[in-house]
């Protein structure tokens, strides 16, 4: 049963002398409780599509179908809504927020869920940070975290809030070999424990192929 | 709220110059709101002497023209029997007095001594009934004796010590402009910001001293009232308009006729500053004019603010996009923005009220309009800063955020949230 469903997905970027082909009627299929990889050379369109899947951006074209949700009348607040009940993201570059400590980054999508109590709130944060290894770090500012430790906390916060769907963009990216190993098996512990759906973007052959299936892109379009 | 906070902290380290310049530009902006409401609210606000304001009336103009020629007309204060018309017996009225509007500004001494400058009022003896003086010693002239003009004074403490040395005062002969009077009682130094209480020294008057009535029922009274509880001062206007037709009979002889001016007013309309005896005050105008001037002097820092906020905003794109990926709406964005700035903006805004409070305490005679009033200006705190004071000035705070937030809440909740991610 397909909890992504990608039909006919067009994504033009259009300045005044040039436009631009990122995605060119995709069409892609996730199951249920799958992990799959996306790969291609830069600029083929790999981190638009996730983009589109995230619901962070609109395509020009073609219909987008999450968990039986399509989303073209969607309102800016109810994309926000079920982005916040059902997706997770985690990004090359961590992007946690600088300001915030590590519980408060985590905490960061419930904070945007209403009927949680702050005390409930802080026992699922606690819960997860727990599960990753990073409870004695909760009270550090991001910028006193490893690489490697960030990337976890970015997991953390992905998943703190049970989403169906985690996105991931070059997870490993900016780590090392031993780190992105690490990330790579909490990702795998997720899909197989939690039956969360895993896509993510790589550039790295062989993690890729540990996941269940490799979709190839290529200038915007499927190649296998 | 903690997380605000945290954040608010974070910027302010990390953008120290743009955050410090915020936090005190808003402090200003409200110190000087806060300096033009005390400046109002001395005007209207009622404490001690004058701490009756909210029922008092002030009938202290008469403007009379001629029948034929308008142009032909004189204004000033009232005659003893212009006065006694149009005041006297004014159902509605709990106390009067007659007093002469204007101050002299006049040598006191001692007998063959060394002279200074005083503020002289000439006044009735119901006038310290009226307005709430300490006294310090003695007591004040009585209705007798006023009404027999006789030259007994009563003094502030400043000017006893000044004039008489060490105390006591009371029984001891001091000259006023080259008259000799008994001082009967000394009164606390009243504030100057007390318009129609204030003076250094006050004799007897009664509105049987004709000494000052001129031609056409002008004179140097007025009349200062204390309405009953409950009474509408419309009631006592009503009275007030149907004797002029008694003046007009009065004046006729000479061709002339009394304007009504919509008085007796009350201390609002006095303190006005475009208060003139032969123009109907405009109160609405005033007011909407004080409003324009505010609204300036909020728009000005709110302009520069708001640039500021964006500045500090256009390094948090990210954030916002992080924030938006998570599910934060556009509504929680502009929410989340206006309420951290209206944090920002509160404690500049107390920073602003303690600044106003320091100098509310120390420059209180600044507030005063009359630059001669010479040994008043004892701080009335409680006139110069109440809880419509800080309460405005919170309103203050509220609107300046709002001015200023609002445009940069609105562009940053209006980022693409993956724009807003890939922003460098």
């Amino acid at each position: 049963m397909s909890i992504i469903k990608l039909s006919e997905i067009n994504k033009v970027y259009q300045t005044k002398e040039i436009e631009t082909i990122a995605l060119d009627h995709v069409n892609i299929d996730v199951k249920r409780g799958e992990f799959v990889s996306i790969m291609g050379p830069s600029g083929c369109g790999k981190s638009t599509l996730l983009n589109i899947i995230g619901l962070l951006d609109r395509p020009n074209g073609g219909k987008v179908t999450l968990l039986d949700h399509t989303f073209d009348k969607s309102s800016d607040t109810e994309l926000s809504q079920f982005r916040n009940a059902n997706i997770g993201f985690v990004f090359q570059s961590f992007h946690l927020i600088p300001a915030l400590d590590v519980a408060a980054n985590v905490e960061l999508p419930l904070v945007y869920r209403t009927g949680l109590s702050a005390r409930k709130r802080r026992e699922k944060v606690e819960e997860v940070l727990q599960r990753l290894n990073m409870t004695h770090r909760m009270h550090h500012m991001p910028s006193e975290l490893s690489g490697g430790q960030c990337q976890r906390v970015a997991i953390a916060r992905a998943i703190v809030g049970s989403p169906s769907i985690i996105l991931a963009d070059e997870p490993t990216g900016n780590l090392d070999s031993r780190m992105g190993a690490e990330v790579m098996n909490i990702l795998h512990t997720l899909n197989k424990e939690n039956g969360t759906t895993i896509v993510m973007v790589t550039h790295n052959e062989s993690q890729a192929r540990d996941t269940d299936r490799i979709i190839r892109f290529f200038d915007g379009r499927v190649i296998s | 709220m903690k997380t605000k906070l945290k954040q608010i902290y974070y910027d302010m380290r990390h953008q120290p110059v743009i955050a410090w310049v915020t936090f005190f530009a808003t402090a200003m902006s409200v110190f000087l709101i806060m300096v033009i409401i005390m400046m109002q609210n001395v005007k209207s606000a009622p404490f001690a002497p004058e701490s009756c304001r909210d029922r008092l009336l002030l009938g202290v103009n008469l403007h009379v023209e001629d029948i034929e020629d308008q142009d032909i007309n004189s204004s000033s204060s009232l005659s003893s029997v212009a006065a006694r018309v149009l005041y006297d017996d004014i159902d509605g009225v709990e106390k009067i007095s007659y007093y002469h509007k204007w101050m002299d500004d006049s040598e006191v001494s001692v007998p063959g001594g060394e002279s200074c400058m005083a503020q002289l009022r000439k006044a009735d003896a119901a006038f310290f009934n009226i307005f709430d003086y300490t006294l310090i010693e003695g007591r004040y002239y009585t209705t007798e004796e006023a009404d027999a003009l006789m030259p007994l004074a009563v003094i502030t403490e400043t000017v006893a010590r000044n004039v008489l040395g060490d105390a006591p005062w009371t029984g001891r002969d001091i000259v006023i402009d080259d008259r000799q009077y008994t001082v009967v009682g000394v009164v606390r130094d009243i504030s100057s910001l007390a318009m129609t209480a204030y003076a250094d020294l006050f004799v007897p008057t009664a509105l049987s001293d004709t000494e000052g009535d001129r031609d056409n029922l002008l004179g140097q009274f007025g009349a200062v009232m204390v309405v009953k509880e409950g009474v509408d001062f419309s009631h006592i206007r009503q009275q007030v308009k149907a004797r002029y037709s008694t003046l007009d009979a009065m004046l006729a002889q000479s061709g002339m006729r009394a304007v009504y001016h919509e008085g007796p007013y009350e201390q609002e309309v006095i303190s006005n500053d475009d208060l003139y005896s032969n123009v109907t005050p405009d109160l609405t105008s005033a007011k909407r004019m004080h409003l324009i001037i505010y609204a300036i002097l909020l728009l000005v820092p709110a302009v520069n603010l708001s640039s500021m906020l964006h500045s500090r905003l256009s390094r948090r794109i990210r954030e916002i996009g992080i924030r938006r990926a998570f599910g934060c709406t556009r509504k929680r964005i502009i929410a989340d923005v206006i309420i951290e700035n209206f944090i920002v903006t509160l404690l500049g805004g107390a920073v602003g009220v303690v600044t106003g409070v320091i100098f509310a305490a120390t420059y209180s005679g600044l507030y005063n309009d009359y630059e001669n009033f010479r040994y008043g200006d004892t701080p009335v705190m409680g006139a110069l800063l109440n809880w419509q004071t800080v309460g405005v000035a919170l309103l203050v705070c509220f609107i300046l955020n709002i001015f200023s937030a609002a445009l940069p809440a609105w562009y940053a909740s209006s980022l693409k949230p993956v724009e807003a991610l890939n922003s460098k």
